[in-house]
């Protein structure tokens, strides 16, 4: 037996650890993926979803204006959730991790757990009560004479990330608390033994080896944003459109083919934005290198 | 090892199989139905299953429980189980079991509003139902019977006005107030709420089957609209809070909101509420007992009991034209002869064909501008 072999085989087990989780997500995604390409090109007239093969849900697809405005909508909220949930969970967890007091860091943790332990409805209703023309932000500035008229931040742009935000913080600090978790402590004191101050300990050490984690974090924060459909639903009002919520919408129509192209689209968005800061964080780390 | 090699390798493969079992399935098409064995379907102690599809929230689903009970009392090898939901949500569901399991639909019969009815029509999801062998749809006039026999209507709610009493002193009295500058950034519709479109259609020269001139004036007017909503409940809060202060909503909701002490009322516009029955239909893929059971129940439901409790919980115009209404109903605007002489009929087939293009309007010239 060569050690080659004796390597894959004394590794085996572990990839068979693997197979209870791996086989019904194949069986789930994979089956869907098939069904949904199958309906995708089903042709959809006066109604009704008919048999035999066609291109037309694509071309409908590629030429309606208005889902590429949502498409352009459900990236910039992507974005922005995306970006404004790592930069607050950051300093977050770092303060987490730094905590000395255990009864501290359990409260701690179970406030920035507390979102995931009430149902999205409830969340967002209760968002309408803060941030709502009648709310509890627009009644104390107007008490204190700051406005005369409400401000309009339900059922707009600012309420959904606000509330998506909220949601994803969880997500975003418990991956940053493991990675930050991973500096190893004698490269922090080697820093600090040559001189350097906190804020370059920061921004030379911590930060360098932590970012992979963040570029992670951000992907992880974004492909949950893109496909969130409540949110977006109970405070955007309309007026904040993703595409999940026109797959929700074609789904309630019966048009199950453009359905179908929608969360293919979906799909494929998220592989090439994830896929394209992949690429762009080994370019940058090979030249910072 | 060469036992462990082995056993690897048959997982492995089994897993294999596994994996792609779907995948085979679902290139072939639909999945095969089960095997019909013509033995009782529910399966809870040989008695008959029958699911009754319900309209979710407010008081709609007190009838359809009620009678449930009552029916069971008396046929005691027959379950009936309520399934509610929307219609909106509840139909597609409807349609997916139809298409994998046929013969296995996720309800044998329910609660229908004109559009899904059109829908089912196109989808070929209802069975057609005999008139000459219900005793009951002799008293149910020919508004409530459909062309192609598919269902019969139980009751008929309508699309009028619903308006905040605290913030607007004056009550709305036309459609065209919808659309008017004095209620800018006030209004909140459901989303997809084509009934507005085809009224203001319907004012300038369009109709039906020419919604362009609605499609134009709300194009332009799409900033009236404050916020779109998706539930009734977020509907009777945003009315509720002043958030909204006036809608195109059905009598019946509009009304239970008032119930539950929300500060809006129902107004009838000049112009007519637009009339939407709701039908009872069986659904396709009952064995013909099953069938047989329903056909018994829609029956019963369309006797004077069952469709008085039906409109006086719905607040809706009962078929059963020997059903008196209760006076508290009978004085609301929406039952008044004057306003029902002027209600609006609507071709529900047209809409279920153009309800693909029109909701793309609705989203392309009105969600895109508010």
């Amino acid at each position: 037996m060569t050690d080659a072999t004796a390597r894959l085989r004394a590794g085996t087990p572990r990839y068979l650890l693997v197979l209870p989780a791996l086989v019904p997500l194949a069986l789930v995604f994979v089956g869907s993926l098939v069904r949904l390409a199958d309906l995708g090109l089903r042709p959809f007239r006066d109604g009704r979803i008919g048999t035999g093969v066609t291109t037309d849900n694509l071309r409908r697809f590629a030429e309606d204006p208005y889902t590429w405005r949502v498409l352009g909508d459900t990236v910039l909220l992507g974005v922005v959730c995306a970006l404004v949930t790592v930069v607050i969970a950051y300093p977050m967890a770092l303060a987490l991790h730094r905590l000395r007091s255990g009864a501290l860091r359990a409260l701690a943790l179970f406030l920035i757990f507390s979102p995931l332990l009430t149902s999205v409805v409830v969340r967002a209703y209760g968002w309408n009560v803060l941030l709502g023309d009648g709310g509890v932000i627009n009644q104390t500035l107007r008490e204190i004479g700051l406005i005369d008229s409400p401000l309009r931040i339900m059922y707009e742009f600012p309420a959904v990330v606000i509330a998506m935000v909220h949601v994803l913080l969880p997500f975003a600090i418990f991956p940053l608390l493991g990675v930050i978790a991973q500096v190893p402590r004698s490269a922090l004191e080697a820093a600090y033994d040559l001189g350097a101050g906190r804020r370059q300990v920061f921004w030379r050490v911590t930060f360098p080896l932590t970012r992979h984690g963040v570029v992670l974090t951000w992907q992880l924060c974004f492909a949950l944003t893109i496909s969130a459909f409540a949110t977006p639903a109970l405070l955007g009002g309309g007026r904040v459109q993703v595409l999940s919520g026109l797959v929700y919408t074609n789904v309630g129509a019966v048009d199950w083919p453009m359905a179908a192209v929608q969360s293919y689209a979906l799909l494929v968005l998220t592989l090439l934005l994830v896929g394209a800061v992949n690429l762009a964080f080994r370019i940058t780390g090979r030249h910072s290198r | 090892m060469g036992r462990n090699q082995i056993s690897r390798r048959r997982l492995l493969g089994a897993a294999a199989a596994a994996a792609a079992l779907p995948a085979l399935n679902a290139c072939g098409g639909d999945i095969d139905p089960q095997p019909e064995t013509g033995a009782p379907s529910g399966g809870s102690g040989g008695k008959e299953k029958i699911t009754i599809f319900a309209f979710l929230g407010n008081r709609l689903a007190d009838m359809p429980k009620a009678f449930a009970q009552d029916y069971m009392s008396r046929h005691p090898n027959v379950q009936i189980d309520i399934y509610e939901d929307s219609n909106a949500v509840g139909y597609p569901k409807i349609l997916a079991a139809k298409q994998t399991t046929p013969d296995k639909p996720l309800v044998n019969m329910g609660f229908f509003n004109s559009q899904i009815s059109a829908q089912g029509d196109l989808d070929g999801t209802w069975n057609t139902l005999d008139y000459a062998a219900l005793s009951n749809a002799a008293s149910v006039s020919d508004t409530f019977r459909r062309p192609n026999s598919n269902g019969i209507g139980i009751g008929a709610d309508q699309i009028g006005i619903v308006y905040n009493t605290k913030n607007i002193t004056t009550a709305p009295t036309t459609w065209a107030d919808l659309w008017s500058d004095a209620h800018k950034g006030k209004v909140t519709l459901f989303d997809y709420w084509w009934q507005v479109v085809f009224m203001a259609a319907k004012l300038n020269g369009g109709s039906l089957e020419n919604m362009e001139p609605g499609w134009q004036i709300w194009k332009a007017k799409a900033g009236n609209i404050r916020t779109l909503v998706t539930a009734n409940p977020e509907w009777q809060q945003v009315l509720s809070n002043g958030t909204a202060d006036i809608t195109s909503c059905w009598n019946g909701t509009g009304l239970q909101f008032k119930a539950d002490g929300a500060p809006v009322d129902y107004v009838v516009p000049a112009e007519g509420a637009i009339a939407v029955p709701v039908y009872l239909q069986t659904v396709q893929g009952n064995t013909p007992n099953q069938q047989e059971i329903c056909v018994d129940i829609v029956n019963e439901m369309l006797s004077p009991k069952w469709c008085q409790m039906w409109a006086e919980t719905a607040v809706q115009t009962p078929a059963n034209s020997s059903v008196s209404l209760p006076g508290d109903l009978a004085g609301l605007p929406g039952f008044r002869a004057e306003n029902v002489a002027k209600l609006i009929s609507v071709d529900w087939a047209t809409v279920a064909k153009q309800n693909t293009a029109w909701r793309a309007r609705w989203d392309s010239d009105v969600k895109a501008n508010i």
